[in-house]
């Protein structure tokens, strides 16, 4: 007989969740823990093949101008209704993450829609957040647009280490007024916000959590055509945390 | 004589997108002025106010009104980003090549860092 335990907040750590996501996709099987985000990314892993209705708090939008912003506003409505406080004190950067990353995808991601998740978790107490593509990935968009190809190599994991350094593939050729997508909200959400970040893409997961940060490299049979950034953070603005710091 | 355009009652109280400004850019009169009332305006992504520089500072004449403070902070942020060396904060992640699946998992779930 098999015993089921119920899950704790280790369980819904990000490095967990993205574990337990893996190793369902090598192994080909379902999920059947009860963490939506699970069933959301791994949704969206396989949603060229994915016939099924969508799994809760995920949404599909279109990337026109209207329905991007009715689905920023419908995403912090759901979060809303969801948290059990008080998440005002979050408005401005979680409106600063959906907007920088589905700005990412209009721009770099060559398709007409993307997915976004947004949750509360009252296990322990936190924000989800996923935002996805099924688009060129990060290192297609570099070579498409032929940007620091020098630098870039032939692997998904250089791509995002350039990504998360900031190298956009839109400077203007005097300023360097873009690129600030990745950079940027994984210092607020891991430094500010005391959360975890990471980012699929291709053949290459980054993550920077509190304890670890880097890029792996994963087994060839993992390769997600397009990208998704996943984000969890306290839902508690920490006493400290300065929004400002964050976009300047 | 300027043309004002209020802002809040054309797109609400946040504007997100790049592609919405550069909309509005291309459905104002070349030879027109313009003053672009953004009271109630409460946010503006950083792309949203990327392409209000590019607008203010192009060929048509065009000037920004009542700013929210929010709004001010990030033009502000913006317009410092075209005139100061890119800081950059993070540094190059070790890349770890993984095999399988058990050292992927070692890697985000075992007590030894990456």
């Amino acid at each position: 007989m098999t015993e089921t335990r119920a899950m704790t907040a280790s369980d819904y750590s990000l490095g967990k969740i993205l574990s337990n996501l893996l190793s369902l996709i090598s192994k080909e099987q379902q999920p059947k823990e009860e963490s939506d985000l699970l069933q959301a990314l791994y949704y969206i892993y396989n949603s060229d093949t994915c016939s099924g209705e969508l799994p809760p708090s995920v949404c599909k939008f279109m990337l026109d101008d209207d329905a991007t912003g009715d689905a920023i506003k419908h995403l912090k409505t759901c979060l809303q209704s969801l948290s059990q406080n008080d998440i005002t004190a979050l408005n401005s950067p979680i409106t600063y993450l959906l907007d920088e990353l589905i700005c990412n995808i209009q721009q770099h991601a060559q398709v007409d829609a993307g997915y976004a998740f947004v949750d509360y978790n009252p296990v322990d107490d936190s924000i989800e957040i996923v935002v996805a593509d099924e688009g060129i990935t990060i290192y297609g968009s570099y070579v498409a647009a032929q940007k620091h190809l020098e630098l870039l190599g032939d692997s998904d994991a250089q791509a995002l280490n350039l990504a998360q350094n900031g190298y956009s593939v839109k400077n203007l050729p005097e300023t360097e007024n873009r690129g600030y997508g990745i950079s940027s909200n994984m210092r607020m959400v891991v430094e500010g916000l005391k959360g975890e970040f990471a980012v699929f893409s291709g053949n290459a997961l980054l993550v920077q959590f509190a304890d670890r940060k880097g890029v792996l490299s994963l087994p060839k049979e993992i390769d997600f055509k397009g990208t998704m950034v996943i984000v969890k953070f306290p839902a508690h603005v920490p006493a400290e945390f300065d929004f400002y710091k964050y976009i300047s | 004589m300027k043309q004002v355009i209020n802002m809040f009652e054309k797109y609400g109280k946040e504007l997100h997108t790049r592609q919405m400004v550069e909309r509005l850019s291309t459905s104002m009169n070349a030879g027109d002025d313009y003053l672009l009332d953004m009271r109630g305006i409460e946010q503006i992504s950083r792309s949203a106010a990327d392409e209000l520089y590019n607008l203010t500072h192009g060929q048509r004449r065009v000037e920004i009104i009542n700013i929210e403070p929010f709004v001010e902070k990030m033009l502000s942020a913006v317009t410092l980003g075209r005139f100061l060396p890119r800081r950059r904060t993070s540094t190059d992640l070790p890349i770890i090549d993984c095999q399988t699946i058990g050292q992927v998992t070692q890697q985000l779930t075992a007590s030894v860092s990456l």
